[in-house]
């Protein structure tokens, strides 16, 4: 019986500890894209982006809610494992069992069949795939590239919202992640839509004040002073605070 | 959503039309017809086809960004000279 609680408890300190894997990568991601977000705010100075800053905040807020429940958790299942080893398991360290059991609970309803659990603090809701920590680690390693044109900005924010839409699949309806990547993914669509925007501008300004197309240059004067108007700076790499 | 490549042939046979009759205008030599005639050659080369060049180079600058790369605040504008080009080189015009 106490081989087997043993057993049980390791499971639950094993997942506990690859959900906090899971925590610490979302967390560094959610940084990485405030940073991007951080920046893009900066220049178009809109209301999307920095709603989308605050929506980024409050999910490292919940992460790191999340990370404290872990480690608390964690802590608890490993002084439990080394009580129950030594046998010196009594009465009085029963209440500590009411999380663990849900936690327990959670997890062979859930990970054994590769769904969503039922959301417990603390715990990842469900397995999540190699494939989405690569994804996670190269749009990380591409954020410490600087960007020269919003072309580049606009396929970095798309390859943002694949990844956030990603993760939104992972977070049951009454998990506390839950709408925020949604609402992230709804943020970053409207953004996308004003650097595509910009893009279009950056383009056709080149395209207007080229040498080469002869006498356009006459004809097309005051649109290029409506797209140097409506043209924002580049969005570039500076203190956060 | 404007189309651009028919636009652009419509324009182009609006300005050989224009341009033959400027070329006849231009040719007319008869002392009482030779002004009035260089006259209306003139406000036709500046109202009707000067406005259907502009408009054909608008055309051009969308082929060269792209069809659907044109900025908004940019696009409406242009649109609207393609149009009024097309309008004009099309219908009479009270002189």
């Amino acid at each position: 019986m106490n081989s087997e609680l043993i057993e049980r408890l390791k499971s639950i300190e094993m997942r506990l500890k690859e959900s906090n894997t899971w925590f610490r990568l979302l967390e560094n991601y959610c940084r990485s894209l405030n940073h991007d977000i951080f920046m893009i705010n900066m220049s178009l100075e809109d209301e999307c982006s920095t709603i989308c800053r605050i929506q980024i905040d409050s999910w490292l807020c919940e992460i790191e809610k999340q990370q404290t429940l872990n480690m608390k958790f964690e802590a608890i299942v490993s002084k439990l494992i080394a009580i129950s080893d030594e046998d010196c398991f009594n009465e009085e360290l029963n209440h500590h069992f009411s999380h663990i059991s849900e936690l327990d609970a959670s997890i062979q309803d859930g990970y054994q069949s590769g769904r969503a659990n039922r959301p417990v603090d603390g715990l990842m809701p469900c397995i999540v795939g190699e494939n989405l920590e690569k994804d996670i680690c190269k749009i990380e390693i591409s954020c410490l590239r600087t960007l020269s044109n919003w072309k580049e900005w606009t396929e970095r924010i798309t390859e943002h919202i694949i990844l956030v839409n990603k993760l939104v699949t992972l977070f049951p309806a009454s998990h506390p992640f839950s709408s925020i990547p949604c609402s992230i993914s709804i943020l970053l669509n409207q953004i996308s839509k004003f650097i595509v925007e910009q893009n279009k501008l950056e383009k056709t300004l080149e395209i207007l004040t080229n040498s080469s197309t002869d006498s356009h240059d006459a004809i097309f004067g005051l649109d290029v002073l409506i797209i140097m108007e409506k043209l924002c700076p580049i969005p570039i790499c500076g203190d956060e605070q | 959503m404007l189309d651009y490549n028919a636009s652009k042939s419509q324009l182009l046979q609006m300005k050989q039309a224009h341009l033959e009759v400027c070329q006849f205008l231009g040719e007319i030599d008869s002392d009482f017809h030779e002004n009035a005639a260089k006259t209306l050659a003139t406000r036709i080369e500046n109202l009707v086809i000067e406005p259907i060049d502009i408009a054909l180079k608008i055309i051009d600058v969308i082929e060269m960004i792209g069809d659907g790369q044109i900025p908004s605040v940019i696009s409406l504008r242009w649109n609207q000279q393609i149009l009024q080009a097309l309008n004009n080189g099309g219908v009479k015009i009270e002189f």
